[in-house]
This record gives structure tokens, C-alpha cells and sequence, in this order.
């Protein structure tokens, strides 16, 4: 076990350092930070002035050199528009993104396996038709306009929901700012959630579909049928355990790919997290946060493909850790 | 009284061109404590005929017409409820591959006990006691530590053993057997094929023997059905069918044997092979591939009398 | 008697209560203010803080007059000096009194910040007469002394003292800190989410009719979630209002839209060194007569927009009521045909697409009627964070800039989009087209000593008449400004033509 985690360190340093160097080499093609920091009618010789302060105008190499020595120390730089060290401004923002996958991973589970259970069971029902019509819809729409309807639907023509932000937040032990303690904050992430889950639940519920109806054809469970047992359990214990394990292992990598896609609908509903900092960053020019942000999401990754590793490893029995058996 | 008896089964299978017959009117009965066996190339129909007594046809077969009486009930008109009390507890099944029957995911102990609390009422103790005394009976090591342990962890030789003891848990009236020693090793095999005959000479269980090794009916069953493409072409006690066939298939199927040919000489090979369920040929399905045949045989399907079916059973 | 005096007590507290009635404000604006420093940078957002946070000393009125505020009024001492008399009994949040030393160490201040000393570079000095009197001396007659006065926002010096400097890219105690005159007092600020403001209690303005005692300022960064905001009445009032939206809002019965005439115009310029042809005036003017300005407004722009033939729009003293725009296909294939050019040119151009409002799509209009006249554009549009650094290096033939003026002055425009390029002034600093007419630039200058209006407009108005004739530049159209309230916000006469909304003085039902 511990050879593993190891194993995963290394990678995730890889990782780390792939992500930096190739956000260093894009740079330049961001554009200028210095049109953001200053008016209009600043003079160019004012500007260069700035940017010689700012240590923009040394070499590439040199700069990045300059960036790992302070990464090593834990300071990613820092960010032009927060004047704060672009981690610490990440890490502020990344309990609003973490709650929002957490509820939107709720909401795809608690769906999901019923919905695609239920379609594997009897495909031919008007219900299972439905539902297999509407994920295809779900798939086609992209998050943008289901954010925007939803938002004009449940807030502005049934006044159900709040149309944006976070809403009243409790702040814990260490910082972490939250919005799961107070109804107010729990109304505010319905719709952003729902918004979330929309990218991911169609692809679940037709992998669990999929998968189960490929587990029903196997002999373990016509043996199962032939003991005697009751259709529930054969669903349930014998069929549904089978089926989740491929989706535990899929499933797993598309819920760290959430993250990344928590941007637009950050952006939509004005939510402040770390998706929502990154889309201003890269309008800012901001670099030191665009970089920051990358490697956070890259760990995040990380993490969330070895904790997927070792729940599938400690949930099938047939596996062992370090290797199929 | 017949323990079982099959009465004209007529199994379908409902493919887009229309149905195609799987069984065609299929008749046998099966007395309590007798093993018979079942043999046929693959495609005859001898794993329908074992899958349609429990209703465990898997879509798109289903069973057209027929009877399948067991102990004076018709199985095939029951509901999926009521024959849930049959299945496992009066009828138990052995399937072919014990790698692919036991579900990987879940406990020895776990796929064992299940049976036992859908058909009784006992406490869990009891059940894993009567769990361990079924592993003992079929020669398990260390009963108590296999009911932790996971299917994958044991070999195929124990696997198969498990799924016998799991067909035995409930005293049950019928196995029905498919092809149980297929997928294992030779010296397996016959540890295997002993263990079946010790265990229902024992407790009287009557066994349902699907195989197409001819060598396999000749060491268990008393009596031995063929099967060709859907329809029965001869039925006899095992020993004078393996003596005396009298159906040209089965004579075919014994000259084919490998201890039937001379060293160094091809094997005899029945020519042709059998047909698909949508190519039957007209009157005997036999017809094209036998050397006896004659015009009659062509036109006319033969039926089962005296325990053969052929036209020219007399030669 | 006694029942009579009772109810006369209820009715006359229920008539104070409801005359003092007082009411919140939610507000989302598109971005929440960068810093609390007036001084930090010289932006639109910055200046909306600034009229709620500090008060200036003048102002400018809807009708773009100026407004006496901290100071009272003012007089012309010499051709190089103005006297400024303030406004006694003005209090700073701190509690603090205001004096001309505080409005002098504001106005150093001013000097040193990156962003506003361009705009103060006339001016020498800030001499203190009295305790309330003071004097800005300019070099040489400057006609724009009030309008440098509306960016003269008074700091509290004491409040400031010793932690004043002014950072752009790192942190200082004046971008999280403030105390100024102003009708609020900021009370909560976490950057990018929300701004809490709380009406100042000794607020000098008595007479201001606003009945806002508490603002929370939120930004929301996509125009469609700010226009649900308001119209579901999580807010109560938004800015900016993107065209799209207007229809919807019109049509809600509880919220209500205004709109205006803007002073950013929208431009393209053509660069002479990049296309030998670009030096023929006739050329330049076949590109003008082959725009149709007001087809890009009414398609494009849904109307909102206000069509352009110069740079000055109509209140600012250049501006030349005979130059409009001047849409003639014929005409000008014509003078293509007379400068030798009927079989067409190749050209780039470069446009931003989420600068101005509907910038790239008028940029794909301007290059399909470039087409009419032969001329096959070959364009590129980005965002702006890429856009201006190509415009820097002057990478395309035509490239599109909105402008406009930081003095609310013509000159401006001149000194920067169509002054001969100076690297040593300064001057032309954004005129990637090269025009250079060394008249027009005389002109500018002496209108910037010109403190007499009615001469300074006929030269202003001069100005534009050469750079029309020349065809020196495109113009499109100026901008229009959008807000949205809810029906119980009265915000008609709040807004105005520079987009700071005096929010102090709004009135909530």
C-alpha cells in the first residue's frame, strides 16, 4: 500500500511539472496583462516601466527557473489582479468548487443508478424509453444554455430558486467557507448543481444501462435464477454489484473531469470558485492564477484517479492493489 | 409415478425472420433416483431441453407447447413465483462453466446461505452448518475457512464441487446437470463424475445428465436420449445403446469415437454436419448426412417408436 | 382631549417614520470595484466607486454641465490660475473635517498615480489660500481645469498618512481601506463577490432627495444571469444591459429600462504604411462613402447606438452638426475607380470581439461592404486581451478602437486617435493608421491654451471638419449606455451620459 501511494507522488511531481512548463510556454500567446492593470491613456514608456517591475521582460527560461525556485517554498506567484499569492487565492476558492461537484456527484449517483437499473431491467417500458430519449437531449445541450434556462425557468418565472451566487455561508474550522449549513446556501446550489450533474448524468445512467444489461446475460445470474432467488436479489445483490464496478472505475475519472467543467457553469451563475477564477484570469491575463489554477486541477486529478484506484481495489475482491489478480 | 415427464415440448426461438423450432416436440419421463442422459452435438438442443424445465430460457427462446409434469405438476404452466419454489429447492441445477456460474463478487458463504434463506426458515447458524456439512460431503477441505473465501480463489475442480453442494443444500428431488465436467481437466473430470454417482445413489436423486462425451452417460446414467437437431432419434438404457445403437446417428456417433479407430487411420467422421435451426431439412433432419437413407425419409419425419426414430430402424 | 393627542402622536410618527423611510439597494454590476483606491486606475468602475465612496468638486449633471459639490464655487484668478472656494462643515467618514490641505494632498497624489498624471500634466500645482480656499495653477491657460476638477475626489490626509502609496500590482492599505466625503461608507468587501455599503450618517449633502440607507454591490459577469437577476428581483438594479436583453425587460411588469445616448465612438482605422493605397484621400473616402453607418445600428446594434461622421458627440464642444455620416455605393466606387483602384485591393483587418458591444459583428459587416467596393477583407477578430498587443505592433491594415474621452473633452480624441504619431509627446499614441495632417495638430494645440469656449469650439470644430474631408479615420457610430431597475427604484434621473450613476441621490420606493 505504502509503495503505491508512493508510486502515486511521483506521478503526481510529474504531473506538476508537465502542467507548469507547458502553462510557461503558452505565455506569451495569452496576451498582455498590462492593459488590464492600466488605463487608457497611460503612456507606453509608463507600461514598460511596469513591466521591467514586474520581471516580464526577462527570458522565458529565466522566469520559469525563478517560478520553481518558489515553488519548491509552496508560492506559485502572485496574482495580478488579487495582489494576493495566487495559491492562497485558489485555495479560497476552491470549497465553493469542491461543494458544487460533491452536490452534483449526489445528484448523478442518486439518479443515475436508479434510472439505469431500471432501464436495464425492463427496456422496453414507456418510462425507460423516456429516459433513455430525454440523456440523449441532455447529452446534445450544452451546459451554457441549460444553465441560462434553468436560471430563467425555477428564478424568474416560478421564483423557486436564487438565479445566482452562494448565498449565506458558515465558516469552518480552518477557513473553509460553506454553504451545505444554511437552507439559504443549500437553495442557492440547486440549480448550479442540477446544471453540473445534467453534463455527467446522461452518460452514467446509459453506462449503468449498459453494463447491467451485459451482467444479466452472464451465467451467474441464470444460476442465481435457478437457486431460486428472488428477483430483487438477483437485481440487486447479484447483478448490481457487478455492474457498478466498471462504473466505479469510469465513473470515478469523469467525476474529477467535473472540475474542469465546473467553469461554465461557475460563469453562469456568478458562482465564486475556482472555475470562475480561471476564465477571469485568462480574460485578465492573469498568470500567475492561470497557473496556479492548472496545477491545482492537475492535483486534483491526481488524487481523485488514486482514490478511484483504491476503492475499486478494496470494493472487488478478484483485485489486488498493485495489480490484477 | 414419473418423477419427471416431458410430453411433446416444443421450444421456439423468436428471431426477426420469424421462429425457428429449437425443440420440436420433444418426449421423455424420468423416474425418481434414475439418471438419464442427454447427448447430442452442440446445437441439438440438449441445453434448451435443460433450461426450459426451470423456465431459465433466456430471451428470444420460449417454450411454444408442451407439457413438463414433475411430480404431477406442470412446471411450464406455473407462474415465475411459483416456480421459484421450485427452483433450487425440489429441482437443483449443475451448469457447465464453474468459473462463469459462481458470481465473482460475492462470498462462497454468501451465494451458499441465499438459497437457504429463500427456502426455509432456519437460523444462520443452522443454514452455515448444514452450508459446511454439504462442503464436507462433496470432499472440500477445510469447509469453514471456503465459506469466507471468494470464487476466485479456488480452483476449478473445487468451484465445481461447490456448485454441487450448492444443487444437494435443499434435498432435492432432480439435478439437472449441464455438461458439468466440461470445463474441467481430464483427471477433474472423473473425480467429478464419481462424486455425482456417489452423491445420488445416496440420497436417491434422480439426475438429468446433459453431455455430449458418450464416454461420460457410459459411466453414469442408466438410461441415454439422443438428441439431433431438435428432435429424439433414440432412447435406451445406456449399455445396449453403447452395445447395439440402432439409429444410423448414433451408431455415427460411436464409430467416431477415437477408441473405435485403428491407430494411424482418419477418424470416421458422420459427413456434413448438423443443420441450423433455419435449414431443417424436409422429413427426417437426419436425412441428408445418412447413408441408409431412402425416399421415404426424405419426405416423412420418422417418429420415436420402440425408442428409435428412423425409417429404417429394422436394418 | 386626551384620545386626540394620542392619535395626532401616531399619525405624527407614522409620518416621520414614513418620510424617513429607508431602504436597501441591491445593485450587479459587471465587475465589482478592482481596488478602494480612487487613484489605482483610471477605469469606468473605478470612477463608479468613486462617486459613491468620495465627492469631488465638481461634477457633471445630465446635460453634461458642471455641478458645484465640495466646492461651492469657483473663479478665474489669472489666465494660469483658478480659485476654487469649498464647502465648510464637510465631513470625512473618519469624522474628520475637510480643508483645501486635504484637497492639496489629493491633488499631489493625483500627480504621482500612473494613471491619472497624464491627465494633470498641465497643471503645476495645487496652492492652498485658506482653510477653504484653493488654487490650481496650470502651465500656461488651460481650457480644462473644471473638467480635471470632476477627478478630483478629496482623500482623508490623515486617514491616509504615511500608508499612502499607490500599488499596482501588489497590495496596499489604500486599496482595502477608505475614508472620503462620500454618501456611503464601505462596511464589507471581499473581492470579486460583493461590496457592502451603509449611507454615512453626517453626509454633508442634506438637500440630495436619495433614500438608500444600505447597497450591496455584487458583480455578475454574464449579461443574461444579471438581466434574471433583476427581472426574479435578487437585485434591484443592473448595469450594463446588453441589447439582447432590452425586449425582455420592456416587457416585464416589474422592472423598467433606460437608456442613452453614450460617448464612446466606435472607429476603424486604416493604416497608411501598411497599404501604399490608404495614402490616397480619395481611398479613404471611398471607405466612408461604402459604410452604411445607420444600417450597422438599426441590424446590428438593435438601435442602440447613436450614428458617427466625426469623433466628437453632440454636448462636447467640437462637435460639427454638418458632419454625418455619408453612405453612397456609387460615390464611392467611383472615387476607387478616380484614384486608380477599380479593381478592388486585399487588406487584413483586426477587430476585438469582447471589447465593445457587438464588436466582432461589425467588424464582418464593415468587411461585406468593403466587398461592394472590390475591397477583400481578410479578417481576424480575438479577444481583447490578445487584441491589443496587435494593435500595438500595428499588425493589420484596418483595425477597430471605441474611444473615449478621459477629460470629456474633444481634444482628446485628437491628442490621441488622429494626431501625427510623436513618440516624444506622447501624442497619437493610439493612431495606428498614421494619418498625419500637421495643421490639424497645430490646431490642438493652440485649442489647448484656448480658455475662451466659443473660440476653442470653432477650432475644435475645425479639426474635425479636416480630418472629415481627409477621411482621416472611420467612424461608426458612439455607444449607448443601458440600466434596469425594478419598478420601485426610480432610477430616471440618476444615470447619465459618463455611466457614473449618482447613486447617493437615487430614490427607492
Amino acid at each position: 500500500m505504502t509503495n503505491f501511494i508512493f508510486q502515486r507522488l511521483i506521478q503526481g511531481v510529474i504531473v506538476m511539472l508537465v502542467i507548469s512548463v507547458i502553462s510557461f510556454a503558452i505565455q506569451d500567446q495569452l496576451g498582455d496583462p498590462l492593459r488590464e492593470l492600466v488605463g487608457q491613456s497611460v503612456s507606453e514608456s509608463e507600461r514598460e516601466v511596469l513591466r521591467e517591475q514586474m520581471g516580464l521582460n526577462d527570458p522565458l527560461w529565466q522566469q520559469y527557473f525563478r517560478f520553481l525556485g518558489r515553488a519548491v517554498q509552496g508560492d506559485l506567484g502572485q496574482s495580478y489582479f488579487y495582489k494576493e499569492p495566487a495559491l492562497d487565492v485558489i485555495l479560497k476558492k476552491l470549497p465553493a468548487t469542491l461543494e458544487l461537484v460533491l452536490c452534483a456527484t449526489l445528484i448523478i449517483a442518486l439518479i443515475s443508478v436508479p434510472a439505469g437499473v431500471f432501464c436495464a431491467i425492463k427496456p422496453r417500458h414507456p418510462v425507460a424509453r423516456a429516459i433513455m430519449a430525454v440523456s440523449l437531449v441532455g447529452i446534445s445541450v450544452p451546459v451554457f444554455l441549460t444553465a441560462i434556462g434553468l436560471i430563467y425557468l425555477f428564478s424568474v418565472e416560478l421564483g423557486w430558486a436564487p438565479s445566482y451566487g452562494r448565498g449565506e455561508l458558515v465558516t469552518l474550522w480552518g477557513g473553509w467557507r460553506t454553504g451545505l449549513l444554511t437552507a439559504d446556501g443549500l437553495a442557492h446550489l440547486i440549480l448550479p448543481s442540477i446544471t453540473l450533474s445534467s453534463i455527467m448524468l446522461p452518460l452514467f445512467i446509459r453506462l449503468i444501462r449498459g453494463e447491467m444489461l451485459e451482467v444479466l446475460q452472464s451465467d451467474y445470474i441464470r444460476f442465481a435464477r435457478a437457486k431460486g432467488i428472488s428477483a430483487q436479489r438477483v437485481y440487486f445483490v447479484h447483478a448490481l454489484k457487478n455492474t457498478l464496478l466498471p462504473v466505479i472505475t469510469v465513473g470515478g475519472v469523469q467525476i474529477g473531469t467535473l472540475v474542469a467543467y465546473t467553469i461554465l457553469t461557475e460563469t453562469v451563475f456568478q458562482w465564486p470558485g475556482m472555475g470562475f477564477i480561471f476564465l477571469e484570469a485568462v480574460n485578465r491575463v492573469d498568470t500567475p492564477l492561470l497557473i496556479a489554477y492548472l496545477i491545482v486541477v492537475s492535483v486534483i486529478f491526481v488524487i481523485t484517479n488514486t482514490l478511484v484506484d483504491m476503492i475499486y481495489g478494496l470494493v472487488n475482491p478478484t483485485v489486488r492493489l498493485t495489480g490484477v489478480k | 409415478m414419473a418423477l419427471l415427464e416431458v410430453r411433446d415440448l416444443v421450444v421456439e426461438f423468436g428471431l426477426r425472420e420469424g421462429a425457428s423450432m429449437a425443440l420440436d416436440g420433444i418426449s421423455f419421463a424420468l423416474e425418481p433416483g434414475e439418471r438419464l442422459g442427454i447427448v447430442g452435438e452442440s446445437g441439438a438442443g440438449k441445453s434448451v431441453a435443460a433450461f426450459s424445465i426451470l423456465n431459465l430460457l433466456s430471451a428470444p427462446g420460449y417454450i411454444a407447447s408442451g407439457q413438463i409434469i414433475f411430480d404431477g405438476v406442470d412446471l411450464a404452466s406455473l407462474s415465475e413465483s411459483a416456480l421459484r419454489t421450485v427452483r433450487g429447492r425440489r429441482i437443483g441445477m449443475i451448469f457447465q462453466d464453474p468459473m462463469m456460474t459462481l458470481n465473482p463478487v460475492l462470498s462462497i458463504g454468501e451465494q451458499m446461505l441465499e438459497c437457504l434463506r429463500a427456502h426455509s426458515n432456519c437460523s444462520e447458524s443452522e443454514a452455515r452448518h448444514i452450508c459446511i456439512e454439504r462442503l464436507r460431503q462433496v470432499q472440500i477441505p477445510s469447509p469453514e475457512q471456503r465459506l469466507r473465501q471468494y470464487p476466485h480463489e479456488l480452483s476449478g475442480g473445487m468451484r465445481q464441487r461447490v456448485i454441487i453442494a450448492i444443487a444437494l443444500l435443499l434435498d432435492p428431488q432432480l439435478i439437472i446437470a449441464d455438461e458439468p465436467t466440461t470445463a474441467l481437466d481430464v483427471t477433474i473430470q472423473a473425480e467429478i463424475m464419481q462424486l455425482l454417482r456417489e452423491l445420488c445413489d445416496n440420497e436417491g436423486v434422480a439426475l438429468l445428465l446433459i453431455t455430449h462425451d458418450l464416454g461420460v452417460v457410459a459411466q453414469l446414467t442408466h438410461r441415454t436420449m439422443v438428441l439431433y437437431a431438435g428432435r429424439v432419434v433414440e432412447q435406451a438404457e445406456t449399455a445396449a445403446l453403447i452395445r447395439a445403437p440402432r439409429h444410423p446417428y448414433t451408431r455415427g456417433l460411436l464409430d467416431a469415437l477415437p477408441e473405435r479407430t485403428e491407430p494411424g487411420r482418419p477418424l470416421n467422421q458422420i459427413p456434413g454436419s448438423m443443420p441450423g435451426l433455419q435449414s431443417m431439412p424436409s422429413g427426417c433432419a437426419f436425412h441428408p448426412r445418412c447413408n441408409l437413407a431412402r425416399a421415404r425419409c426424405q419426405s416423412e419425419s420418422p417418429a420415436l417408436q420402440h425408442g428409435v426414430a428412423c425409417w429404417e430402424a429394422a436394418c | 382631549m386626551e384620545r386626540k393627542t394620542l392619535i395626532g402622536a401616531l399619525l405624527w410618527g407614522s409620518l416621520a417614520l414614513s418620510t424617513a423611510h429607508a431602504a436597501s439597494l441591491k445593485m450587479a454590476y459587471d465587475a465589482d470595484p478592482v481596488s478602494l483606491d480612487p487613484h489605482e486606475q483610471l477605469s469606468g468602475g473605478t470612477l463608479q466607486l468613486s462617486h459613491m465612496v468620495f465627492d469631488s468638486l465638481v461634477r457633471w449633471d445630465a446635460d453634461l454641465q458642471f455641478e458645484p459639490r465640495l466646492a461651492e464655487r469657483w473663479e478665474r484668478v489669472d489666465e494660469n490660475t483658478m480659485r476654487f472656494y469649498l464647502r465648510q462643515g464637510v465631513k470625512f467618514h473618519s469624522g474628520r473635517e475637510m480643508s483645501a490641505e486635504d484637497v492639496k494632498w489629493t491633488f499631489d497624489r493625483l500627480k504621482e498615480s500612473p494613471d491619472f498624471k497624464g491627465v494633470f500634466s498641465n497643471f503645476s500645482g495645487a496652492n492652498v489660500v485658506d482653510a477653504h480656499t484653493i488654487d490650481l495653477v496650470t502651465n500656461g491657460p488651460f481650457p480644462l481645469v473644471l473638467h480635471n476638477a470632476t477627478y478630483i475626489f478629496p482623500m482623508d490626509r490623515e486617514f491616509y498618512a504615511g500608508k499612502a502609496e499607490i500599488v499596482k500590482n501588489g497590495d496596499s492599505f489604500a486599496s482595502r481601506n477608505v475614508s472620503g466625503t462620500g454618501p456611503y461608507t464601505v462596511t464589507y468587501r471581499e473581492q470579486g463577490v460583493r461590496v457592502e455599503f451603509e449611507r454615512f450618517a453626517d453626509y454633508w449633502d442634506t438637500a440630495s432627495p436619495g433614500n438608500v440607507e444600505t447597497v450591496t454591490l455584487t458583480p455578475i459577469k454574464e449579461d443574461p444571469t444579471r438581466v434574471a437577476a433583476l427581472l426574479s428581483g435578487d437585485v434591484d438594479f443592473i448595469a450594463p444591459v446588453a441589447p439582447t436583453d432590452f425586449k425582455r425587460i420592456e416587457s416585464s411588469d416589474n422592472a423598467r429600462l433606460v437608456t442613452m445616448a453614450g460617448t464612446r465612438v466606435i472607429t476603424f482605422q486604416m493604416n497608411q504604411n501598411r497599404v501604399e493605397a490608404f495614402k490616397d484621400a480619395r481611398v479613404r473616402q471611398a471607405i466612408a462613402y461604402a459604410i452604411n453607418n445607420d444600417g450597422i445600428v438599426k441590424r446590428i446594434m438593435r438601435g442602440f447606438g447613436t450614428t458617427a461622421g466625426q469623433f466628437s458627440p453632440a454636448g462636447y464642444l467640437g462637435h460639427h452638426p454638418d458632419l454625418v455620416p455619408r453612405y453612397d455605393l456609387d460615390k464611392a466606387n467611383a472615387l476607387m475607380a478616380e484614384a486608380g483602384y477599380a479593381d478592388g485591393l486585399n487588406i487584413t483587418m483586426m477587430a476585438p470581439n469582447n471589447r465593445y458591444v457587438n464588436d466582432d459583428k461589425i467588424a464582418e459587416a464593415v468587411a461585406g461592404m468593403l466587398s461592394k467596393i472590390n475591397i477583400t477583407v481578410d479578417l481576424k477578430t480575438m479577444p481583447k486581451a490578445q487584441y491589443w498587443p496587435q494593435f500595438d505592433a500595428r499588425a493589420a491594415d484596418m483595425m477597430m478602437i471605441g474611444w473615449h474621452s478621459d477629460t470629456e473633452d474633444s481634444n482628446n480624441f485628437y491628442e490621441f486617435l488622429s494626431a501625427c504619431p510623436n513618440a516624444d509627446t506622447g501624442w497619437g499614441q493610439y493612431n495606428s493608421g498614421n494619418y498625419c495632417n500637421p495643421e490639424a495638430d497645430a490646431l490642438t494645440v493652440q485649442a489647448n491654451a484656448e480658455t475662451d469656449p466659443a473660440k476653442r469650439q470653432a477650432l475644435m470644430q475645425q479639426i474635425e471638419k479636416i480630418v472629415y474631408d481627409e477621411a482621416g479615420f472611420i467612424p461608426l457610430h458612439w455607444q449607448n449606455l443601458a440600466w434596469a431597475a425594478g419598478n420601485h427604484v426610480e432610477i430616471e434621473p440618476v444615470p447619465n451620459a459618463m455611466n457614473f450613476p449618482y447613486i447617493g441621490d437615487l430614490v427607492v420606493k
